[in-house]
C-alpha cells in the first residue's frame, strides 16, 4: 500500500509541476512580450505564445500519460498480490483439508504454488508438486523446452520454474539444456539441476550419475568460476563426488575455488582428498586446502606433520592458513606457536596468538609472552589476543602472571 | 465458572505473500491469534501498538534487515522466532543473541508449529 501512495503521489505532484509550468511560460511570454507594439514583435510574441502553449500541453499530456501508466501498474501489482494471497489460502486448503481447488490452476496458481513448494518441505510440499503435474502444467513446461526455437527469455522462465519445483522427471530436460548455444540459459541450467539434486531424494546411482553429467560439462569450460561455486553450494553434502572430481581435474581456477565451497561448508565429508593438495606446487591449493581444515576445526592426524611444515611456508598467506590450522592439532603445538607469535607478518602473528587464546596452557604462555617474548610485535600480538580474550569471557586479565614453562626459558 | 485462556497473539513479519499465508494458515490452525505485516515499518508500527506473545522474523525485508526490529521488542514478554532463507551460521548465531530460536527456510511446517510451541505452549495446540 505504501508503494501504491508513494505512486499516486508521484502521478499527482508530476501533473501539478507540468499545468504549473505551464502557466508560468504563458505569464512569462505575455508580461515580456506586452510591451512591444511593432508588428514584427507581436508576430514574434504570437510565434513564442504558441510554442509554449504547445509545450506546455505537452508535459500536461505526457504527465497525464505518466500517471495512468503508474496507476494501471500499481493496481496491477496490487491484483496480482491478491491473487496470489488467494491462491496460497485455495492451495494450502487443498493441500491440508482436500478442499477442491476453486477453479483449474491458471498462471497466477502456478506461480503460487511454486513458491509454496519452495518454502516448504515434506508431504505437504510433495503433495503440491504433484499437483503441479496432474493439472498439466509440468508436461506443458517439458513440451516448451524440447522446442527447438524457443525464445531465450521463455525458456529461462522454463528453468526458472523447474528449479522451483525440483521435480526428479525434469532432470533429464534440464540436463539437456547444459549444452544450449545460449550461456544464460547453460547457467540457469547447471543452477537448476544443482538445486534439485541437492534437495531431491534421488538414489545414490542416479545423484552420482547426475554429478558426474554437470562435471562434464562443468570442465568443457562453458561456466564461470562463481557459476560453478555456486552449483556445488547449491548441491550441498551431494555435490562431494563433483567436488572431488573437480578437485582432481579441474583448473586450477576451478580447484582453488572448489576449496573455498567446502571450507563455507565447513565439512570434513573430503579431508582425505584435500590433505594431498598440501602437497601441491601452487600457494593457493596448499592455502585452500589449509582452510578447509580450519573452518571445519578438524586437521586429519595423517597430515599433522604436514600442517606443522607449512607454518614455515615461504608464502605469507599459506603460513597464516597453517598456523590457524596447527591450533587445531592434538596436543597444540605450543611451541610453534610461541615462535609463529615472531613470524614477519602481522596476520601470522595474530593467528599464533589467537591459537595459544584457544586453551588454558595457550593462554599462561599468552601472559608470560605478553612480558617477555624476545620479539617486541609478539609482545604486542599477546597483549591483544588476551584482551580480546578477556572481551570475549568477560574475565579481567591479571597484570601479572607467573608461569613456569622450561622449553621458552632459554628463548626468553 | 473458569474462562478459557485467550489465544496468544503471533506478529508475523514477512514480506513473501505464499510465505505469510502459509505461516497464518498454521497457526490459525491451533487456535493462535496472528496479526501480519510485510516490511520494517509497519512491524515497528505493530510493536509500538501493541505486545504480541511473539514475533516470527523475515531477515531480508524489502526495507531493511529483520533483526532490526529486535531493540523494539519487549523481549520479557514476547518470544521471537528468527527465519531466514541464508541458511548460515553466523546468521543464525546473529539471531540467537538477540531472539529465542532461529530456523531456515525452506522449513517442515510441522517443524514450524513444534518450535513455535516450544516456545510459546499453548493449550489448544496440536
Amino acid at each position: 500500500m505504501k508503494g501504491h501512495h508513494l505512486l499516486l503521489g508521484f502521478g499527482i505532484l508530476s501533473l501539478g509541476i507540468s499545468l504549473s509550468l505551464t502557466v508560468l511560460i504563458l505569464a512569462t511570454v505575455v508580461t515580456l512580450l506586452g510591451g512591444y507594439a511593432s508588428t514584427e514583435a507581436q508576430s514574434v510574441a504570437t510565434v513564442l505564445g504558441f510554442t509554449c502553449v504547445a509545450g506546455g500541453l505537452c508535459c500536461a499530456v505526457l504527465s497525464g500519460l505518466q500517471f495512468a501508466q503508474l496507476s494501471a501498474q500499481e493496481r496491477g501489482e496490487r491484483n496480482g498480490q491478491l491473487r496470489e494471497a488467494q491462491w496460497s489460502e485455495a492451495l494450502l486448503a487443498w493441500a491440508y483439508h482436500d478442499t477442491p481447488l476453486p477453479q483449474p490452476l491458471d498462471q497466477a496458481g502456478a506461480e503460487t504454488l511454486l513458491k509454496l513448494r519452495d518454502t516448504i518441505t515434506g508431504e505437504h510440499s510433495d503433495k503440491l508438486q504433484d499437483l503441479y503435474a496432474q493439472e498439466g502444467w509440468l508436461a506443458r513446461d517439458l513440451t516448451a523446452l524440447a522446442r527447438p526455437y524457443l525464445s531465450v527469455v521463455a525458456r529461462a522462465q522454463i528453468i526458472e520454474r523447474l528449479a522451483l519445483l525440483r521435480e526428479a522427471r525434469a532432470l533429464d530436460a534440464l540436463s539437456h539444456e547444459l549444452t544450449h548455444p545460449h550461456r544464460e540459459i547453460r547457467a540457469l541450467a547447471l543452477l537448476a539441476l544443482s538445486r534439485s539434486v541437492g534437495r531431491l531424494n534421488l538414489g545414490h546411482d542416479d545423484r552420482q550419475t547426475r554429478t558426474l553429467a554437470l562435471h562434464t560439462a562443468i570442465i568443457r569450460g562453458q561456466f564461470s568460476v562463481g557459476q560453478v561455486q555456486e552449483a556445488l553450494t547449491l548441491l550441498g553434502d551431494a555435490g562431494h563426488p563433483l567436488a572431488r572430481n573437480l578437485l582432481t581435474t579441474g583448473t586450477l581456477a576451478l580447484r582453488v575455488a572448489t576449496l573455498e565451497v567446502l571450507s563455507r561448508q565447513r565439512s570434513s565429508a573430503l579431508h582425505d582428498d584435500v590433505t594431498g593438495l598440501l602437497y601441491a606446487g601452487q600457494d593457493e591449493l596448499r592455502a585452500g586446502a589449509l582452510k578447509v581444515f580450519v573452518r571445519s576445526g578438524q586437521v586429519p592426524a595423517e597430515a599433522a606433520a604436514v600442517v606443522l611444515a607449512l607454518t614455515a611456508d615461504p608464502t605469507s598467506f599459506v603460513r597464516l592458513q597453517a598456523t590457524r590450522a596447527a591450533a587445531h592439532l592434538t596436543p597444540c603445538p605450543l611451541e610453534r606457536l610461541w615462535v609463529l607469535m615472531g613470524d614477519g607478518h602481522w596476520w601470522v602473528r595474530r593467528a599464533a596468538a589467537q591459537g595459544l587464546s584457544q586453551t588454558p596452557a595457550g593462554q599462561n604462555l599468552l601472559h608470560r609472552a605478553r612480558s617477555s617474548h624476545p620479539d617486541r610485535f609478539a609482545r604486542d600480538a599477546a597483549t591483544e589476543a588476551l584482551s580480546a580474550s578477556t572481551e570475549h569471557t568477560g574475565t579481567a586479565v591479571p597484570s601479572t602472571v607467573h608461569v613456569r614453562t622450561p622449553w621458552v626459558a632459554g628463548q626468553a | 465458572m473458569r474462562t478459557p485462556p485467550s489465544p496468544p497473539t503471533v506478529l508475523l513479519v514477512e514480506d513473501h505473500i505464499a510465505v505469510r499465508t502459509l505461516q497464518r494458515f498454521l497457526l490459525q490452525r491451533v487456535g493462535m491469534t496472528v496479526v501480519e505485516c510485510d516490511d520494517l515499518a509497519d512491524g515497528e508500527r505493530l510493536l509500538r501498538e501493541f505486545t504480541p506473545d511473539m514475533v516470527v522474523l523475515d531477515v531480508n525485508l524489502p526495507s531493511g534487515h529483520g533483526l532490526s526490529l529486535l531493540p523494539l521488542i519487549d523481549r520479557t514478554s514476547t518470544r521471537v522466532l528468527v527465519m531466514s532463507g541464508m541458511n548460515q551460521a553466523h546468521l543464525a548465531r546473529l539471531s540467537l543473541r538477540g531472539a529465542d530460536a532461529f530456523m531456515p527456510k525452506p522449513f517442515e511446517p510441522s517443524a514450524f508449529l513444534t518450535q513455535i510451541q516450544e516456545l510459546l505452549p499453548w493449550p489448544a495446540a496440536q
